[in-house]
């Protein structure tokens, strides 16, 4: 089994070094969610991929033009109630992202899981759209390309909530909370400068990778519903 | 072109500014003020016509409906600025709306500056004053032309003139005086405002009617139609009716039927399978209507366009082929819309650049941004079409959150 991956940027599931579209693991720098991703899958199946050199990697700006090839000017999807509001987005980049794991599945004659990361909430103040609709839009177009082995890593509103969560005093407590914060990096009492203060300073991708990759933050302390549903999710599919 | 406009007391639209593109759409929530916008620059534009009562009239609008509730200013303040040969043109102008008169008024020239190694030079000329019942314009001495002046040719070739308004006139001063005392830049801008045409009551009744007048243009409703398409040239109508045939394969031609001594009745002939059947316009669909007012614009020489809710009555079907008309046609367009159609088939930089969302504060005023130039809007459009965006994003929560960005901005 391959990990296929794929994100924001450089600090939430990591990037190609040197920078390209595609990369194999030699190539990949992972940051915090990607060893995320990694230590939920060992905890499954005890063995690290990224340590056995088994992920490969699409950079966000590759998985954009491949989701904007996918746009058709005379076919619009109409919102309604079967389609809400705010999700199309995660719908488009999953279905681009489903149609490069099947071909990887192809290429490597083997099973591809493939975790899409992207936050719910990166540059907005006001929580447009529902975290629960776009999760499930992402499923969706994974469906939509006839994939199941996708698992949306959205987390509510953003990154930070996850790492915070693992890194609180009474981990198990109001971490459902940090759900309700604004992933707005300008609001007041940003969820960034609440992780900088929780790990003094510590905050660098490079500073964040390492407490992740050595169990500093430890994903089993997360305890909040977007962490949790990706997480059922992976374990579905590691299963299926 | 008209690059932009500020405008301060009309109806909703108090210190209002908003940049106009060669192809502009205002988006948003209905009441948000999209109308009212084309309405201003109606307003602007009668404003050189002159004959304001009328224009109120023809609006059914009384004086009182022209200013804003939400202020207590009584003169309604503009600023209007064109590109023109000679640099840009801003005309500023202050209008009492009781005396429907412009009280005060400026134009002034930007001069395209000589660029030098050191800087880029650029500066005012004023071209026409009205302040305190004081008219001073520059007249041109005939030898000059005007196309190859710098700066300082410009300055000598205009010969300031001061009197005082003692004539009659209604809206702007310029709309009293005759084009030959006009210098070429405030003939420019006169010009250019006049031959701007708001379509924003555009309606299948109106269009229906037959017609008496003989007038050159269509009215404020789309009323005259048969008269104004009669007094197209054969080229042009030849061109409109090239036009039709593709969107409506039955098509074959249009006709202006004299019924009696003056009128004039719209009659369109399809072909069906060799069979001509020959309608009038009162029996015609809204949309093929609507369509042949919009298209018989395009081939006139106004140089700018605005039409209020352009998918009104038209299949999406259609709609593509429209948009490019419109996208490709020689003059100016301001449109507004509710149709992701029509937005998803601009090009994305024609989508960032034209498409405006219209909003309104808390406190009531109409506002407009750049609706893909807000950062969530431009993620969008990286994956998703102009029309995907616009259906897939819930406009009352994104105008909320520019309202409050606004607010921590402040």
């Amino acid at each position: 089994m391959w990990l296929l991956l794929s994100g924001e940027g450089v600090s939430d599931i990591g990037a190609c070094h040197p920078a390209m579209d595609f990369c194999e693991s030699t190539e990949f720098k992972a940051a915090p969610m990607a060893w995320f991703v990694d230590q939920c899958i060992e905890l499954k199946l005890n063995y690290s991929h990224i340590d056995n050199h088994l992920v490969r990697f699409i950079g966000k700006q590759k998985l954009t033009e491949l989701s904007k090839s996918l746009a058709q000017k005379k076919k619009l999807r109409l919102s309604g109630s079967k389609q809400k509001k705010e999700t199309l987005y995660y719908r488009r980049n999953a279905r681009a992202f489903a149609i490069e794991a099947k071909k990887l599945e192809q290429e490597l004659n083997d099973t591809v899981v493939a975790v899409l990361f992207r936050d719910a909430d990166g540059t907005q103040s006001s929580r447009r759209g529902e975290w629960q609709a776009k999760w499930d839009s992402m499923k969706n177009g994974f469906s939509e390309e006839g994939f199941n082995r996708g698992v949306p890593m959205i987390p509510n509103p953003k990154s930070e909530a996850w790492l915070l969560c693992a890194v609180k005093d009474n981990p198990y407590q109001h971490c459902t909370s940090l759900e309700d914060e604004s992933g707005n990096d300008n609001s007041a009492n940003p969820l960034k400068e609440q992780l900088k203060v929780a790990l003094n300073g510590e905050t660098t991708t490079d500073q964040l990778t390492e407490l992740v990759k050595n169990k500093v933050i430890d994903i089993s302390r997360i305890d909040m519903p977007s962490f949790n549903q990706f997480k059922d999710q992976l374990d579905y599919v590691l299963t299926a | 072109m008209i690059k932009s406009i500020k405008i301060d007391n009309f109806k909703s639209l108090v210190g209002f500014e908003c940049e106009l593109s060669k192809f502009s759409c205002l988006i948003g929530l209905n009441g948000a003020g999209k109308s009212t916008i084309l309405q201003a620059l109606d307003f602007l534009s009668q404003l050189m016509a002159g004959d304001m009562e009328n224009w109120l009239e023809l609006r059914h609008w009384d004086k009182s409906d022209l200013n804003s509730r939400l202020t207590r200013t009584s003169n309604i303040t503009f600023e209007v600025v064109i590109d023109s040969l000679w640099g840009d043109i801003t005309w500023r102008g202050s209008f009492n709306r009781s005396s429907l008169k412009c009280t005060q008024e400026l134009v002034k020239l930007e001069l395209v500056g000589e660029t030098t190694e050191s800087a880029y030079h650029s500066r005012d000329l004023r071209l026409f004053k009205v302040d305190d019942g004081q008219c001073s314009i520059g007249h041109v001495s005939k030898n000059h032309d005007f196309s190859e002046l710098d700066s300082k040719g410009f300055q000598k070739a205009l010969k300031p003139d001061s009197f005082p308004v003692v004539f009659k006139y209604s809206g702007s001063v310029l709309s009293g005086i005759i084009d030959k005392q006009l210098s070429p830049p405030l003939s420019a801008l006169k010009k250019q405002l006049l031959q701007l045409k708001s379509l924003d009551l555009l309606a299948p009744d109106a269009l229906r009617q037959r017609s008496q007048s003989s007038d050159k243009d269509l009215g404020l409703g789309g009323e005259k139609l048969s008269a104004f398409l009669s007094e197209l040239n054969r080229q042009q109508q030849l061109e409109l009716m090239d036009k039709l045939r593709v969107i409506y394969p039955s098509f074959k031609d249009f006709r202006i039927f004299h019924s009696k001594p003056g009128w004039k009745q719209l009659l369109i002939s399809e072909v069906f399978n060799d069979h001509q059947i020959i309608t009038e316009a009162r029996h015609v669909n809204d949309g093929m209507l609507r369509l042949i007012a919009i298209l018989a614009q395009t081939q006139t020489d106004h140089s700018f366009l605005l039409f209020d809710e352009i998918e009104n009555g038209i299949n999406p079907e259609l709609v593509e082929q429209l948009v490019h008309w419109l996208q490709d046609a020689t003059q100016q367009i301001l449109v507004t819309t509710h149709s992701p159609m029509i937005l998803n088939y601009l090009e994305d930089q024609a989508a960032t650049e034209g498409v405006l969302l219209v909003y309104k504060t808390p406190e009531g005023y109409t506002r407009t941004k750049h609706f893909f130039e807000i950062p969530a809007m431009a993620e969008k459009l990286s994956v998703l079409g102009p029309g995907e965006v616009f259906i897939d994003t819930d406009l009352v929560a994104l105008v909320k959150e520019i309202n409050n960005s606004n607010v921590r901005i402040q």
